[in-house]
């Protein structure tokens, strides 16, 4: 490990960074506009200008492209680096309209931020500005500004290196250098919208989320994407019960630092339909008196028609620790074979980049639960005339196999869910559950990586988390009642039941997720046991 | 006195010059004949490094030790460059070669090729240049035909091909590692700086740039040796150079001397003394980049590296602009910060916004509509702008203008409102 | 807009001189400019299609450098020097007389479509100004007088070969 000097004080740092990361590493932050870490160095926003010392004696050189290695010794904080930085900022704004009013970018703007610390207060420039292309509809996503653009060149790397599209790209020369697309061509690919979260200004922004929201109003919650099976860490930003976006949240074992167009606009699902009262055939009854009757129901088909006629429906939307829990008390009460897996597929577009063919986001979860994933099985379940009562977690229900069901032997149905969707208004007794905004809970991706969400919002209406209203919903059939009273009480069971959790809690999964495949370590003992 | 020693200009001004009967006809060719045969390309180099050969482009590298940074990595092809852009305002000195003898560019590409052990050269020539680029072309059509390059190179096993690339209009070009850009069919980028173009240069292989005069002055080095080339001019600066004189002047033109010549001579003797008996205002001594220097400067300098560093300037492209005592130095600080804004290429921004900046700035101070301030500010965005960016275009943009504004302050702040009580 | 089979060859010619197609990129350019004056769309896509490359990179390039004409201009495109030393040999009153002379101002075509005159930067002429380009040939020490009669000459050979295609 290399040890590197900043402001006379000596740090170790890891090898293989360049100073803006070494720098970062220990705590120093060195103003940047160009430079990210997903993208190749460009170097031409000059605002990471350091001094280094050098056989030449000290030199101003930006730190994006200085490598951290042995020996380096850096001024980060000195008057002149001070002052080339305000330089910097003058140039950049002197041709900016400066119109953070109307900007949507304000209070999340590095222009405003760096302006704070290094600003000069004083317009200095007595000729016109620069005029160049406002409101461009770049994009079915994206509106670019031409005039806020500081030329960084981020959104043309994202689009050359990235997502290899090049839709973007700088045209002219000089001051009259320009981002913009081809004639008649757009940005347009499945991950266009990446290019307003990296845009350091408010040159790129996004048509979904323009003139929604002042960003200080909005709060953040650490969350996963559950558009699809990928699990992309995501930032959930909210105001008032309300979602307004997702934005990318850096891992580099899932989604570096991107997430897919369909992905990022899947946040208006928690906005749309919330279920929020218990229905009765889709009519609105108090919760407590469709609990009852759900466990009436229950009660009297276990002792009409015995364990065998029961069945109960896990779910890939709905969280590990939900399907754990039906899983669990099912289990207990009926037995293990009477849970099932999902009865049907949700399939969509996929590549080979981020986003997935499977469209729910914890398909694996059921899987490592031991909940079989394969809906023939489930479909074959289903079919069985001798099902009397169906207790479904979280179900899109628009498939044809659930139509058939419905149609013909029908079961009983007991609905847990978060939508007012058909399923909800289909079934006898429907009690509403929280979504992946509204409850802590963790998601087993497609590559094997438990991922944990956080509560961002309140739920809405009568919505329990899906655990707390299945222990309800069984209780009366329970010898003895966990007592759960939290996600992490719910750990405790797991961590009990799943070797692969043993020792860990909901609080100590790491905010990148943990990795269930098996170590290096542990792939090499399992084949020299299997050897022996 | 002894006599004149010409190198580069022998044939300018002759029809005919740039055909290869010419040429030959005049001993052309006959030294790379001999360097190719009789020489070891490691030799080659240290005869151009004893002669002590500047890059003639501006920056003044010596020739011989640039060469010798060529990586030569196993399997990789390297690459000679020979820099045709010839854009800096006050230089037309490597159009006089290409137009009148190409073929002595040519044995300059081939020896030195031979020296690196590159088997593909490029000349990229600026994109206006036509009759230039008409007998370049032509003389290497020829070259091939005659067996001179291509694969067997005047009869032997060494194989060079030598392409003529043309630009298309962008100043930033002349920049080593913005004309590699531009080589490879990109925007002309002026690329961060490691690695060098030695090391990872055209088509990220090594490659090495030289300008037009230096490489011509190749065959004759090889052909008299490097001591021979070292003894012309000063002990820093050897050899001849090209100067282009221009502006007010009665014959302005491109002057063949050894360096170290007084300016005044250049001036007077070459340039035939300041056009209609006026009195000298100024003088640009290498190219509009460089700071200018004063009619007192003028008087004792001479023409080489070193003088002209001390007197705080620089020899650049050694083309020399004569302004008389009639030239408004807010005029022509206005012209060349019109030129600097327009050829920026946009890249950085303290270059980007700054050069368009002090173009307005100065413009409006020329119209009478400047501020009080505005010399001091406009040294302030000078100096914010240079050794910020990449390249050292903002450079050549800020050196001249805090020189017309230090040396010729008061023409400026008579076009200023008065401060109260100054 | 495809080639025409000399300039297809020229294509081929040039791409081979290259390690990188790319690189041919520049010489594309100039043979689509000779084909409408400018580089149209259609050229751009075409070029990058030949190239294997984004159409969105050859229009970032091609805007980069001035010679390649976006819209149609002029069948003489009279190019005229004005930095400092052209300036300090009179291209301001060459500016102006060509001006008074074609009706525009620089930057303008003539309604006829046969001249545009553009202000252009230095053209490596500093000795022979003031001076101007007309499409390549470079004419220099201009004065009035000379300005006129390259003026004749040109709208004689204009009227002789008809309009620009």
């Amino acid at each position: 490990m290399p040890k590197i000097i900043i402001d006379a004080v000596e740090y170790e740092v890891e090898a293989g960074q360049n100073l803006i990361q070494a720098a970062a590493s220990v705590g120093i932050t060195i103003p940047h506009y160009c430079y990210h870490p997903g993208l190749s160095v460009s170097g031409n926003c000059r605002m990471c200008l350091v001094e280094v010392k050098g056989p030449r004696g000290v030199m101003a050189q930006i730190a994006c492209s200085t490598p951290a290695t042995e020996g380096l010794e850096v001024m980060v904080n000195t008057d002149t680096v001070k002052k080339m930085r305000q330089g910097v900022m003058e140039f950049l704004l002197l041709n900016h309209p400066i119109d953070c009013p109307i900007c949507d970018q304000a209070g999340e703007c590095g222009l405003q931020d760096y302006y704070m610390d290094y600003g000069l207060y004083t317009n200095r420039s007595t000729v016109p500005k620069v005029k160049k292309n406002k409101v461009v509809d770049v994009g079915p996503l994206v509106m670019l500004d031409q005039e806020r653009c500081i030329l960084c060149s981020r959104c043309v790397r994202f689009c050359d290196e990235v997502t290899h599209s090049n839709e973007l790209v700088i045209a002219g020369r000089g001051e009259k250098c320009r981002i913009q697309t081809f004639p008649g061509k757009q940005l347009d690919n499945p991950y266009s919208a990446n290019v307003v979260d990296i845009c350091p200004v408010g040159a790129l922004t996004s048509k979904d989320f323009r003139f929604k929201k002042r960003v200080w109003f909005l709060s953040t919650a650490k969350s996963v994407c559950t558009g699809c099976s990928k699990g992309c860490n995501i930032y959930l930003d909210h105001e008032k019960g309300q979602v307004y976006r997702y934005r990318p949240r850096h891992n580099a074992a899932v989604n570096d630092y991107w997430i897919c167009d369909e992905g990022r606009l899947s946040y208006k699902v928690l906005n749309e339909n919330c279920l929020q009262e218990a229905l009765i055939h889709g009519e609105a009854h108090p919760y407590s008196t469709v609990l009852e009757r759900a466990q009436a129901a229950i009660a009297h088909t276990l002792e009409k028609h015995g364990k065998v006629a029961i069945g109960a429906l896990a779910s890939p939307h709905a969280s590990l620790e939900d399907n754990f829990v039906l899983q669990d008390l099912l289990g207990q009460v009926l037995g293990p074979d009477q849970v099932w897996g999902p009865a049907h597929q949700e399939l969509g577009s996929s590549d080979d980049f981020l986003r997935q063919a499977d469209k729910t986001p914890n398909r694996a979860g059921l899987a490592f639960l031991g909940i079989s994933t394969d809906p023939e099985a489930t479909q074959k379940q289903l079919a069985n005339p001798e099902l009397k009562l169906l207790i479904i977690l979280e179900n899109n229900c628009e498939e044809a196999a659930f139509d058939q069901l419905l149609q013909t032997h029908r079961p009983t149905l007991i609905y847990l869910g978060s939508k007012q969707n058909r399923l909800a208004q289909k079934a006898d007794y429907t009690l509403p559950i929280t979504n992946h905004a509204e409850q802590y809970g963790s998601y087993v991706n497609s590559e094997q990586r438990l991922q944990k969400v956080y509560r961002a919002l309140l739920p809405s209406g009568d919505a329990q988390p899906g655990w707390q209203a299945l222990l309800s919903l069984l209780k009366p059939q329970l010898k003895a009642t966990p007592s759960y009273s939290d996600v992490e009480d719910v750990w405790g069971q797991l961590r009990e039941k799943i070797p692969a959790l043993k020792g860990l809690s909901f609080y100590e999964l790491p905010e990148d997720g943990l990795s269930l495949l098996p170590t290096e370590t542990e792939v090499l003992v399992a084949e020299e046991v299997g050897n022996v | 006195m002894a006599p004149k020693v010409k190198i580069l200009s022998n044939y300018f001004g002759i029809d005919q010059a740039w055909t290869y009967d010419f040429y030959t006809g005049h001993g052309g060719y006959e030294t790379a004949k001999k360097v190719l045969v009789e020489k070891q390309p490691d030799e080659v180099t240290a005869e151009v490094k004893a002669s002590g050969l500047r890059g003639r482009g501006g920056a003044g590298f010596p020739a011989g030790m640039k060469w010798s940074f060529l990586a030569k990595p196993e399997g990789v092809p390297r690459y000679l460059t020979v820099n045709a852009d010839e854009s800096e305002p006050g230089t037309f000195k490597d159009r006089a070669i290409l137009e009148w003898d190409p073929h002595m560019l040519i044995e300059g590409i081939l020896i030195a090729s031979y020296a690196l052990g590159v088997h593909q050269a490029f000349v990229y020539i600026r994109g206006e240049f036509h009759l230039p680029e008409v007998h370049l072309s032509q003389a290497v059509e020829e070259a091939y035909a005659k067996g001179v390059i291509g694969e067997k190179c005047l009869g032997t096993d060494y194989k060079l091909d030598i392409v003529v690339h043309r630009g298309a209009g962008a100043y930033i070009c002349g920049e080593e590692t913005a004309l590699l850009e531009s080589l490879e069919g990109k925007r002309g980028y002026p690329r961060l700086k490691p690695p060098f173009p030695a090391v990872s240069g055209l088509f990220g292989c090594p490659t090495i740039i030289n300008n037009v005069e230096t490489i011509a002055n190749v065959p004759w080095i090889l052909a008299n040796g490097g001591a021979a080339y070292a003894a012309l001019g000063t002990e820093k600066s050897p050899g001849t150079r090209l100067f282009s004189i221009s502006g007010h002047v009665n014959k302005p033109g491109v002057y063949e001397e050894e360096l170290g010549i007084p300016l005044m001579t250049l001036i007077n003797e070459n340039g035939g003394g300041v056009r209609g008996g006026k009195k000298l205002k100024a003088v640009i001594p290498g190219g509009s980049s460089t700071p200018v220097l004063t009619p007192t400067e003028c008087e004792t300098i001479t023409m080489d590296y070193e003088a002209l560093a001390a007197a705080g300037t620089m020899f650049g492209s050694a083309g020399i602009i004569v302004m008389d005592e009639d030239t408004s130095m807010v005029e022509v600080i206005v012209n060349l910060l019109h030129f600097y804004a327009h050829e920026s290429c946009g890249q950085c921004s303290p270059c980007r916004e700054g050069t368009g900046w002090l173009h307005r700035t100065m413009k409006q101070l020329l119209k009478g509509q400047g501020t009080a301030d505005d010399v001091e500010k406009i040294l302030d965005i000078a100096n914010q702008m240079e050794g910020r960016t990449v390249c050292p275009l903002a450079a050549a943009a800020t050196m001249p203008t805090r020189s017309y504004l230090t040396k010729f302050r008061s023409e400026f702040e008579a076009l200023l409102p008065k401060l109260a009580g100054v | 807009m495809p080639f025409t089979s000399e300039q297809q060859t020229r294509f081929e010619k040039a791409v081979a001189k290259y390690p990188h197609k790319q690189a041919a990129l520049l010489t594309c350019l100039w043979i689509a400019q000779e084909i409408d004056g400018y580089i149209t769309t259609a050229a751009m896509e075409y070029i990058a299609q030949l190239l294997e490359i984004p159409p969105s990179h050859v229009i970032s390039v091609l805007t980069f450098y001035s010679m390649y004409q976006t819209e149609p201009i002029g069948k003489y495109h009279i190019q005229v020097c004005h930095t400092l030393s052209c300036a300090l040999a009179g291209a301001e009153k060459i500016i102006s007389h060509l001006e008074n002379r074609l009706g525009i101002e620089a930057g303008e075509t003539t309604e006829d479509q046969l001249f545009t005159l553009t202000r252009v930067e230095c053209l490596a002429s500093c000795g022979t100004g003031p001076m101007c380009q007309v499409n390549r040939s470079f004419h220099e020490n201009l004065t009035p007088e000379k300005i006129d009669a390259l003026l004749d000459t040109l709208k004689k050979e204009g009227a002789a070969h008809g309009p620009q295609s």
